[in-house]
């Protein structure tokens, strides 16, 4: 494969700090020809290479490694450094596509999912490790108006697209019966309207069964009753029908979550996507990009203030469907996950937001995956 | 039964000394204050004072709210300030350490797109 390496301030002396020697099994493959462009640096290599001079690209190529579809480049110190692949020549190598025709085999329980899937390797091969979206089988975006129900929107959002992928069914469930089912577990009330953890529906979610949208409609805040117990429909009062058998709860690093597969780990979501899975997700909110348009025309990231990341001031649940990996929205070349909002359609991208890499590393909390439902 | 009797002598004699002992140890205080409503506080200087502003779900109709606090520099440390717990909601917590002894006030604000005020709630804190 050929790839252009877009680095700031110098490759040329990213070579001499480089270190030929990595083992075979972490060299998937190797670059065969390099084009020099413009380059971006991160800034602790930037420090190192200022003073170098001379490009050696034997040492260059046997210094970079693949992970998935990443360029690592190996420092003398043993650090890794990840390169953006900014271009992909569009006709692979004959190894290229040996590797393509066995990821095509390994995608055949998913391959649905792909958004213009084939089985031409030339186009597979640019999407496997870099598009997954599983937006075509979600049910419709809804709407949480005033209240802070997203936990409820998003882990019903879930059951719903799981339904529809392995059991062909649509439904529309009631997000009002889970919350109040989460408020009971949490003793309060949905007139409180306190939120919740979002990791812990699943749990709630699978000692105690939803019912329908049409059983137990959502209203706005205003429209509940004082008394928490006398808004709970007779049909939905003993038990409902629809709910988890068996969930995955995915913490973040902050939380406990283990060293790699946790819900900071980018490349752990991708590969629970590229198996299929959508995630019930809760994150912190910071920055205005959430406000200022940004989630409309482009991708909510990670904001400085003063050299630190801004300060959260919230917190919110969605559900994460997909991710674009070295893709481009609107021009510009770029890294996030796609998820399933409930602001309805006038917001984000007809209700999709797009979220960083960046972002979900550092505001990332914890979620859970649906393996079986009962019904 | 003498036995029984001095043991639990010497165990009352050992208890008040405790008592003693523990009222030596100076302590600071932990203050939680949700505030919806304008309170007041009296505390120890040393104490630490957790204050929740009210929260607002995170929906579109509330994207522009934002949360700011004033207070006086001179008698508190803010020591740090997180947001609310779990999903679905935003606001602040703030925590502040009481480190001069005064009456001010702790006042947490919610600014439209504008920056403009639209709610200022007040806690009144003494401090000894």
């Amino acid at each position: 494969m050929r790839i252009r390496l877009s680095m700031v301030g110098g490759v040329l002396a990213l070579l001499l700090v480089a270190q030929v020697p990595t083992t075979s099994q972490e060299r998937v493959h190797q670059l065969g020809k390099i084009k020099v462009l413009t380059i971006k640096v991160p800034p602790e290599v930037a420090k190192t290479i200022s003073s170098k001079k001379a490009l050696n690209l034997e040492l260059l190529q046997s210094s970079i490694t693949y992970r998935q579809s990443t360029p690592l480049l190996k420092l003398r110190d043993g650090k890794q450094v990840a390169l953006l692949p900014v271009e992909v020549e569009p006709m692979p190598s004959p190894r290229e596509r040996e590797r393509a025709k066995m990821q095509i085999a390994q995608l055949a329980p998913y391959k649905q999912y792909i958004q213009h899937a084939t089985l031409d390797p030339r186009i597979v091969v640019r999407l496997i490790g870099s598009t997954i979206d599983h937006r075509c089988c979600q049910t419709a975006i809804r709407d949480q108006l005033d209240r802070n129900t997203c936990t409820a929107f998003a882990s019903v959002a879930g059951i719903e697209a799981f339904e529809r992928r392995n059991k062909n069914r649509d439904l529309d469930l009631s997000e009002q019966h889970t919350y109040h089912i989460t408020m009971v577990d949490t003793s309060s009330t949905c007139r409180q309207d306190p939120g919740a953890y979002t990791y812990m529906l699943a749990q709630y979610l699978t000692n105690s069964k939803n019912s329908t949208e049409t059983q137990f409609p959502y209203t706005d805040w205003l429209s509940l009753p004082t008394n928490d117990s006398t808004h709970v429909p007779a049909a939905c009062s003993n038990v409902g029908t629809y709910g988890f058998t068996d969930t995955q709860v995915v913490l973040g690093t902050d939380w406990g979550g283990p060293a790699d597969q946790n819900a900071n780990n980018p490349e752990y979501l991708e590969s629970l996507l590229t198996a299929g899975y959508d995630m019930v997700y809760g994150m912190y909110v910071a920055g205005t990009d959430w406000s200022d348009g940004t989630a409309e025309t482009g991708i909510i990231d990670v904001q400085n203030y003063g050299g630190s990341p801004a300060e959260p001031y919230g917190g919110h649940a969605m559900l994460l469907v997909g991710f674009v990996r070295g893709g481009s929205i609107y021009g510009v070349r770029a890294r996030y996950f796609i998820f399933k909002n409930s602001w309805n359609t006038t917001r984000g991208h007809e209700g999709y937001f797009y979220i960083s890499y960046d972002y979900i590393r550092t505001y990332g909390k914890y979620g859970y995956i649906i393996k079986s439902v009962a019904d | 039964m003498r036995v029984v009797s001095l043991v639990m002598i010497a165990m009352l004699f050992g208890l008040s000394g405790w008592q003693e002992m523990g009222a030596q140890v100076s302590r600071s205080d932990f203050w939680r204050v949700e505030l919806k409503e304008a309170q007041q506080l009296t505390v120890n200087t040393g104490d630490m004072i957790l204050v929740k502003s009210r929260t607002l779900a995170f929906v579109p109709a509330n994207l522009k709210k934002t949360f700011d606090v004033t207070y006086d520099r001179s008698r508190f440390r803010l020591i740090a300030e997180k947001p609310p717990e779990g999903e679905g909601s935003i606001g602040k917590q703030y925590y502040f350490l009481a480190v001069a002894s005064g009456t001010s006030e702790i006042t947490i604000q919610i600014k439209d797109l504008h920056g403009e005020v639209v709610e200022a709630i007040k806690l009144e804190v003494t401090c000894r």
